[in-house]
């Protein structure tokens, strides 16, 4: 094989192999006809592709079709990078979800054998006006690898470019994509699927009114959180710029397979359907909407 | 049991980010004692803790906008909590450029402080952190446990040298000993010596002051050359002096003779105490 990579692709083709390396050990390099190249990570337990186009031909086919999934949310990369910075680096796992209330909001995902008692739990809620689509019912989550998500979009920064997700229910693959007249890349990241219902962990104590605690008052304070987000702000700097046209890719044929090496069923933990997204309880008088001044705020 | 808290100034929160920084260097867990006017970030002189001990006292009102606590009982008003401090870092510094950040005791799968960080957005409405960092209740009884120390008894009592000075000394002697010997006279003179089979190293402080105690017997009939020293673990010392973020107000330390080792560190709104034991 020989090839030549001229002007800025050099550049795209370091940078996709910058971020491949974020989330495998080794490049598997294909050259296609009509001379495309696709750099893809062997498959594994999580097969994503990076398809880098050397010349500019018709879309390849993918394994993986982002029409199929119902659910879509589309953002800059550095709201994503910035929505992700709370979360500490060694976390493995987050859930993504979409609230009553349409925020947006990602959640430290605990895996089975850490203490709940003892574990830190981290949650980042944003505004569905941050995103430059939404398209994904109320209460749609899944959960995937942290560290990988975080290399994906370390390239999507770089190469300054809105990030798709399109997602389906949980266990099934989600597909992150990015797009210009360059290059397209689809990142493809198993989730874990949902337990039984059987295997489902009992509510917790105190998440209702019966707290030993008696901490009444305080339990409205999840809901508090959102009331601090309905206040009036003031927003410096422009609206959400408007979406760059970038058609999702179109052409898929083949029906998308069972996600070869998805690694077992794991018991997704209704964690993240705690307090804050679903509350148990709707809360006992409707909360006035603090209205302050707006600029009185910051 | 409540507690909420609210800080809105930018100033008064990176303050108290920088104490609880401070207090995740000096200890992996510890007791936030909360009452009306005051927090308390305590370390009892456990032997786990090498006999260590740590008295942390912050006016609440000098750090947030609103506070409101309702402690265990009517007669005791106040909360114990055990916590990790790291934990509480961790959160504040997610919350460098924050409108607000709220604190409050919540249970969600089981007692939390929770830190809420509201944090700008370009859109209409802000972005919301929460953490809930899991606490331990303290029970009442174990209360006394975590009783303020008095002050000791000591021999001298002197104002420490810059810290930064002081650490940097420390650290270098920290490679060649484990043990370090603190001595101090009531002529402002203050030296740190390490003794290995191969070598000795004494570095001296000269004109530190010598803070005026109002106890009556405050060693008058001392000779004011003698010095009073405790050997102690290099590394708890180094330990205290490498957490601190902030030049203090005043920094001084007590010394009782062959036995404990006091230090005070005061700040506008905060005043910390440190206590290593001598070693034998």
């Amino acid at each position: 094989m020989k090839c030549l990579v001229t002007g800025g692709n050099v550049r795209v083709l370091g940078k996709a192999a910058h971020s491949l390396s974020r989330i495998g050990d080794e490049l598997y390099l294909e050259p296609l006809e009509n001379g495309h190249y696709q750099a893809a990570r062997p498959p594994q337990a999580q097969p994503p592709r990076c398809k880098v186009l050397m010349k500019e031909c018709e879309s390849l086919q993918a394994i993986f079709d982002p029409a199929q999934c119902p659910n879509l949310l589309r953002a800059p990369a550095r709201v994503l990078v910035e929505a992700v910075a709370p979360f500490s680096p060694a976390l493995s796992e987050v859930t993504l979800g979409v609230s009553p209330g349409r925020r947006v909001v990602f959640r430290s995902y605990l895996e089975e054998d850490t203490d709940a008692t003892k574990a830190m739990m981290t949650e980042m809620s944003l505004n569905e006006e941050e995103f430059q689509q939404l398209e994904a019912q109320e209460g749609a989550s899944i959960t995937f690898c942290l560290k990988e998500f975080r290399g994906l979009l370390s390239f999507a920064e770089s190469a300054n470019l809105p990030l798709n997700i399109h997602f389906d229910v949980p266990g099934r693959p989600a597909i992150f994509t990015i797009e210009d007249s360059l290059l397209d890349g689809h990142f493809v990241l198993a989730t874990l699927s949902e337990p039984d219902l059987c295997s489902q962990e009992p509510s917790r104590p105190g998440q209702g009114a019966h707290s030993t605690m008696h901490l009444d008052d305080f339990a409205n304070d999840d809901i508090d959180s959102y009331m601090i987000a309905m206040e009036t702000t003031v927003c410096e700097g422009a609206a959400v710029a408007p979406c760059t046209p970038s058609p999702l890719s179109e052409e898929e044929e083949a029906e998308p397979s069972v996600v070869p090496g998805t690694p077992p069923l794991k018991k997704f933990r209704s964690l993240f359907f705690g307090s804050v997204l679903a509350p148990t309880e709707p809360p006992c008088e409707p909360n006035p909407v603090l209205a302050e001044d707006s600029d009185g705020e910051g | 049991m409540r507690f909420r808290a609210k800080i809105v100034d930018l100033g008064c929160l990176n303050h108290f980010t920088r104490v609880s920084n401070t207090i995740s260097k000096l200890a992996k867990t510890c007791t936030l004692r909360l009452s009306p006017d005051k927090l308390y970030f305590i370390l009892s002189d456990k032997v786990a803790n090498g006999g260590v001990s740590m008295w942390c006292e912050l006016g609440q009102g000098n750090f947030f906008d609103e506070f409101q606590m309702e402690g265990v009982a009517a007669d005791h008003n106040e909360i114990y909590l055990e916590l990790t401090p790291e934990n509480l870092s961790r959160a504040l510094k997610t919350a460098q450029n924050a409108k607000t950040v709220k604190i409050k005791l919540t249970n969600k799968h089981c007692p939390c402080l929770t830190v809420a960080v509201e944090l700008p957005s370009l859109s209409s409405s802000s972005r919301i952190v929460t953490h809930d960092i899991p606490v331990g209740v303290i029970p009442r009884k174990l209360w006394t446990d975590f009783r303020e120390p008095t002050v000791p008894d000591f021999d001298v009592s002197i104002y420490l040298p810059v810290l930064k000075t002081m650490k940097s000394v420390v650290e270098r002697m920290k490679n060649i000993s484990n043990h370090v010997v603190i001595e101090a006279n009531l002529k402002g003179e203050m030296n740190l010596k390490i003794e290995t089979d191969l070598v000795c190293i004494t570095t001296h402080f000269k004109d530190l002051g010598n803070p005026l105690w109002a106890s009556e017997d405050a060693s008058q009939d001392r000779d004011s050359e003698n010095m009073a020293e405790a050997r102690i673990d290099i590394k708890k010392l180094l330990q205290f002096l490498a957490g601190q973020q902030v030049n203090p107000t005043k920094a001084l330390c007590n010394i009782v003779h062959n036995r404990i080792v006091h230090f005070i560190l005061l700040h506008e709104d905060v005043s910390l105490q440190y206590f290593i034991p001598a070693l034998s």
